[in-house]
């Protein structure tokens, strides 16, 4: 996953200028940065769902790509699992990827009568079914209001996968779980050069 | 300490106090304005109106045009709403169409009712134009608000479905239908009222064989006013009816996914 010389702006407001990332096809990357440096921004370009003014972005060999947003953005008044066969092939397995963040009881309740560290495990449930093996994985501060333990066992379940995860996160716990780090700053967004690839 | 056994009753009896005080004071307060008229022919007094509904009701007569004009309403509101529904989501789904059908739409529905009845009397017969005016009636306010509806959807939400590659079937399962169908509700409900006043307007002006409104026509030509108010209550109390039933479905309808 590549991106090279890209440049993106919110009006005035310069986000990108020029700024090149490799990733590793495997494992998991976590991006850190302060808030506003532009991580967000960078996930979305890396998810396609905006365009970079000049230069690219590459995804070789990735079927598509699956993203957990900054915010939950669930289906109101649909149960956990209606979360997650919404975005799957009709008939697919659903129980296995709420087990995978521990909520497969919770498989029938409607989100609404979640917690929000619950809701945010269905979200992360749901970008995990959606990911499935060929697929980059982005992660919008996957654990924000999940417990300490349901991180490390979230996180666990990410690594047995076969597939690049790239997570944004401010919290030391979330960063020391990652295989790597890259250190961001901005905006313009600019990495540690020691991390880019 | 004695446990309360009370509350049933004074359940009972508040919504007693909460239906019965309004109509107590309301019916008063005719009776006290029609001895004050003291003249049958400009207001009769519910005890009047009340005798004559009560012989209505043993004729044939009432139950043939009652049943009639309910016939009547109900079809045109079931177009109406089906009309009202499809133009919405045409309207949502396509700005050609959007730009066309809407301004009509509005037209349609800043117009005079009783234009439309006139205009319409001159194409269709009797017994079709008041359902032809319902659905009129009912077409733009269902619209209104299943078009208000299906543009609730948050961008986030709608992002979020864009990313997750939802087609066109999903969006409309698990996005569009669940924000529509509560605007959906709303103007169904409140095109109830309305459809009963305009389908009877309807009948008053083109005199069907069988009809609430031909009844209310013919009770004013001969100044039989305590008829004029018999059937009127009933028109109201058909219309309070079925917008009571069709609330009651509605809920039972709207239940958990």
């Amino acid at each position: 996953m590549r991106l090279e010389n890209a440049s993106f702006s919110y009006g005035d407001k310069v986000i990108l200028d020029g700024f090149s990332l490799s990733l590793p096809d495997e494992g998991v990357t976590a991006l850190s940065g302060p808030s506003g440096c532009g991580k967000t921004t960078l996930l979305r370009l890396l998810a396609g769902l905006l365009t970079p003014e000049s230069g690219s972005v590459d995804a070789p060999g990735l079927a598509r790509t699956a993203i957990l947003f900054q915010e939950d953005r669930l289906l109101p008044a649909f149960s956990a699992a209606a979360q997650l066969k919404a975005v799957l092939p009709r008939g697919a397995e659903v129980v296995d990827y709420l087990d995978a963040v521990g909520l497969a009881s919770e498989a029938d309740s409607p989100v609404e009568a979640l917690s929000g560290g619950m809701k945010r495990r269905v979200a992360l449930a749901r970008a995990l079914a959606y990911a499935g093996d060929k697929s980059l994985l982005l992660l919008d501060e996957p654990f924000t209001g999940v417990d300490a333990g349901n991180a490390r066992r979230i996180m666990a379940r990410l690594r047995a996968l076969d597939i690049p995860v790239l997570l944004s996160a401010h919290d030391a716990e979330s960063l020391s779980l990652a295989d790597r780090v890259i250190h961001l700053s901005g905006p313009p967004l600019s990495a540690n050069s020691d991390n880019i690839g | 300490m004695k446990p309360s056994t009370g509350r049933p009753t004074d359940k009972g009896k508040n919504i007693a106090l909460k239906l019965l005080a309004p109509a107590v004071f309301w019916l008063g307060l005719w009776q006290l304005a029609a001895m004050a008229v003291g003249q049958s022919l400009l207001l009769p007094s519910p005890l009047e109106v009340g005798a004559r509904l009560w012989a209505l009701l043993g004729t044939g007569l009432f139950w043939l045009s009652a049943l009639a004009t309910l016939f009547r309403i109900v079809a045109g509101t079931v177009i109406g709403v089906a009309a009202g529904a499809a133009l919405a989501v045409l309207t949502h789904v396509s700005r050609a169409a959007d730009a066309l059908l809407s301004p009509a739409v509005r037209v349609l529905r800043a117009a005079p009712v009783v234009s439309f009845i006139v205009l319409i009397i001159l194409w269709a017969g009797s017994d079709t134009v008041p359902v032809i005016i319902c659905a009129m009636i009912v077409a733009p306010v269902v619209w209104e608000n299943l078009r208000t509806g299906l543009a609730s959807p948050s961008p986030e939400l709608l992002e979020m479905a864009a990313a997750y590659r939802m087609g066109a079937l999903r969006r409309a399962r698990y996005i569009y239908l669940p924000a529509a169908l509560p605007y959906l509700r709303s103007g169904v409900l409140s095109s109830i009222g309305l459809a009963w006043k305009s389908g009877v307007a309807a009948e008053v002006l083109c005199t069907p064989k069988r009809a609430l409104g031909s009844q209310i026509y013919w009770s004013k030509l001969y100044l039989e006013i305590p008829s004029l108010f018999a059937w009127t209550a009933v028109v109201a109390a058909l219309s309070l009816a079925v917008e009571s039933l069709v609330r009651r479905a509605l809920e039972k309808g709207g239940g958990g996914k």
